[in-house]
């Protein structure tokens, strides 16, 4: 690879990015206006959520709990045998369940009601549900109408939806950028027939990708830094993780989103059809990766085409780092998952990117 | 001078020697068999591209030589633009051999359309297509100015190319071609959509590169543009066909072209002749009515059939002739390259010659 020849591309690509205004204010207003619109998005009811329940001797009443879960359709006991308050909050951190109950206890302790926060609309429903739950079984049994529990939210103690929705938008923002721009680049080129100039000079097929994905991955780390900035100081959304850690797996996303943008590029006749193809591509990832609806809501009947798309792997990275502090202890599955996305998609590319230049 | 002329004199002090000049293969107008043996840059081996179920290439063989000059012509949707991309390397064959001796960094292109970029300025697409061929800072600057002068477009160096004309766009197309003094130059019907007076600047420019050592391959649908190369390759449903003026004759042996002077009814002639319908051997050049036939009967014959057909001139009655049409003979003339195309076009030809 010659670096000279690669600079002078991503230089040509950046004064035509520079010169299209109106491309530009798209990259750059984008990310605002899906900062608004998300920042402040409804919420949603949802059901089979994951819940532990405390078990032992010392909670008399962890199977009756277990049992009244069981009966309603918004809760499925997935995981059991937990002992403290501590051990439920250790499972939520590491995405085992939603919701943790730590029955009464004997001795008269109070219990514990702990829950996911930073999935908004789960937390949502399981306190909305829990305390019709408790309120029934307190009619049936002509007791105190009061919740013998004492909850705690976690990550999100006022369920704010900014706190949820803008650590998603970090990779929303760059699925779009990253994905739409890309396939429009590369169109363009084809289209006004200035990719068969770039055929006949010296540029390898390698050069002539990275020089064309080079500047929307400067671009959608900026916006990436936009919707950081803006959650933090606008929406005052808590950043508890490591930036670069968020940096460094937001960058393997990228690569597979550039992937996905350039084989849309690579079935594309024309612009239109790239946007066209594009959007196709981007609206699953929207709306059944975990962004809005959770994955649990989803019928399997659809939920396989999330597992199918990157931003389903993205969503818990960017969403665990952002609010929860989670290190690659936590995300390895999910890193590792993305980069072999990413390798995959992006030799495809290559692979169509080559054979459709000649 | 004629701009091939030009470029046969100005080969003498051209930048590589003078056996692979342009005006070195002036002998080649004299036959293939006496052309000087010159290393191939390209070389076609029984070269095919098929697209879907048509084949617009078949078992093509062609070389082409350091220093040549030559035309594809060929109708519309005979392969030209196909052959040269395969030449510049723009488009694989689906079957056979291409072997380049040339690299990339060498080769300049041309397409038919305007294909360098709209939002960049005149010297931004220049610098830009100069530097990834590693030409860059003072020797940039230099040719640039050196191009620039050349093809006229100096004053308009800062002008973002989409606000060019056509022919300036057309000139900006072979500037970046030949910024970096290519060793090959390929151009996909460089002159189309340009006015005459354009026309010439621009084949003055290929003159002069080729004059330089520039060895230039061009596609035309334009027979008195491929008369300035020194060979004429012939596509003619996917095939090609490479003739020298010897050959020109075995292929024309027994045909005779024959003009009926006609200055004006232009229009009445045309609609005549779209009535008889007698196929392509009949038909209108800027002298008059030309008929391809074997004798002067037949051509006179032929004549009457298109003349009685114009608008004014009772139907079956070929003594008659149409109000404004003068009573003149059928003058001779010397079979051209459109008489040779339509003759090989319609299968008429006498011979074919072979491949390169």
């Amino acid at each position: 690879m010659r670096w000279r020849r690669l600079l002078s591309l991503i230089r040509k690509e950046f004064i035509q990015i520079k010169r299209d205004r109106r491309t530009l204010g798209m990259m750059i207003v984008i990310p605002f206006v899906w900062l608004l619109v998300f920042g402040y998005a409804a919420s949603f009811d949802v059901s089979h959520i994951s819940t532990g329940v405390a078990a032992g001797p010392q909670y008399p009443l962890a199977p009756m709990v277990s049992t009244l879960l069981a009966s309603s359709k918004y809760f499925d006991v997935s995981e059991q045998g937990f002992a403290t308050v501590d051990d439920l909050k250790e499972a939520i951190r590491t995405g085992k369940v939603s919701v943790g109950i730590v029955p009464p206890q004997v001795d008269g302790t109070p219990g514990t009601l702990v829950v996911d926060g930073s999935n908004l609309f789960t937390s949502q429903t399981a306190l909305r549900q829990l305390q019709m739950l408790a309120q029934g079984l307190a009619v049936q049994q002509g007791t105190s109408p009061a919740i013998p529990f004492k909850t705690e939210i976690l990550y999100n103690p006022d369920l704010r939806s900014a706190n949820s929705m803008i650590p998603g938008l970090v990779g929303v923002v760059m699925v779009f950028i990253a994905t739409i721009m890309t396939a429009m680049g590369v169109v363009r080129e084809r289209e006004r027939g200035t990719l068969e100039q770039l055929m006949v000079t010296p540029l390898s097929s390698t050069e002539l990708m990275i020089g064309k994905i080079a500047p929307y991955v400067v671009i959608s780390l900026v916006d990436l830094l936009i919707v950081v900035v803006a959650g933090v100081f606008i929406f005052d959304v808590p950043f508890a993780g490591n930036p670069f850690l968020l940096a460094g797996l937001s960058f393997i996303f990228l690569i597979a989103c550039l992937g996905i943008g350039l084989l849309v590029s690579t079935v594309s006749q024309t612009q239109q059809q790239a946007m066209q193809l594009a959007v196709f591509t981007l609206l699953p990832q929207i709306l059944i990766s975990g962004f809005i609806f959770p994955l649990t809501a989803i019928p399997w009947g659809v939920r396989w085409i999330a597992y199918l798309v990157p931003l389903t792997y993205f969503l818990p990275i960017c969403r665990g780092i952002f609010v929860k502090d989670l290190g690659m202890v936590n995300l390895w599955p999910y890193a590792l998952i993305l980069l072999a996305y990413a390798a995959a998609v992006i030799m495809l590319a290559a692979w169509r990117f080559r054979r459709r230049l000649v | 001078m004629s701009p091939s002329d030009e470029a046969n004199t100005a080969a003498a002090g051209s930048r590589r020697g003078p056996a692979d000049k342009c005006g070195a293969r002036a002998a080649g107008a004299a036959g293939l068999a006496t052309e000087p043996v010159a290393p191939s840059l390209v070389e076609l081996n029984g070269v095919g591209v098929r697209f879907g179920r048509k084949d617009a290439l078949r078992d093509v063989d062609l070389k082409v030589e350091d220093g040549a000059f030559v035309a594809v012509i060929g109708a519309d949707g005979a392969g030209k633009s196909t052959l040269v991309r395969v030449l510049a390397g723009l488009r694989r064959p689906t079957s056979g051999g291409v072997t380049r001796s040339v690299p990339k960094e060498e080769v300049g292109f041309s397409g038919s359309e305007f294909d360098l970029y709209g939002d960049l300025t005149v010297m931004e697409n220049l610098r830009f297509f100069a530097s990834v061929r590693g030409l860059r800072d003072a020797r940039f600057r230099r040719a640039a100015e050196r191009i620039l002068e050349m093809v006229g477009l100096t004053e308009a160096a800062d002008r973002p190319a989409a606000h060019l004309s056509g022919g300036m766009k057309k000139k900006l197309g072979l500037a970046a071609a030949l910024i970096y003094e290519p060793r090959l130059l390929i151009l996909d019907e460089p002159t189309i959509g340009v006015d005459p007076t354009s026309r010439r600047e621009l084949w003055g420019i290929v003159a002069e590169a080729c004059a330089a050592g520039t060895t230039a391959v061009f596609a035309t649908t334009y027979l008195d543009e491929a008369e300035r190369a020194r060979r004429v390759v012939l596509l003619s449903a996917g095939q090609v066909t490479e003739f020298s003026p010897e050959m020109t004759a075995d292929m024309t042996e027994g045909w005779r072209a024959w003009v009926l002077p006609q200055g004006a009814q232009k229009k009445e002639l045309r609609v005549a002749l779209a009535r008889a319908g007698l196929g392509p051997r009949v038909y209108l050049r800027q002298e008059g009515l030309a008929l391809l036939t074997h004798d002067l009967v037949e051509a006179e014959e032929l004549a009457g059939r298109v003349l009685s057909l114009a608008p004014g001139t009772q139907k079956g009655r070929c003594d008659i002739r149409p109000a404004g049409f003068e009573p003149a003979s059928l003058e001779p003339v010397s079979l051209n390259l459109d008489d040779l195309f339509v003759l090989v076009q319609t299968g008429l030809a006498a011979q074919r010659g072979g491949g390169s």
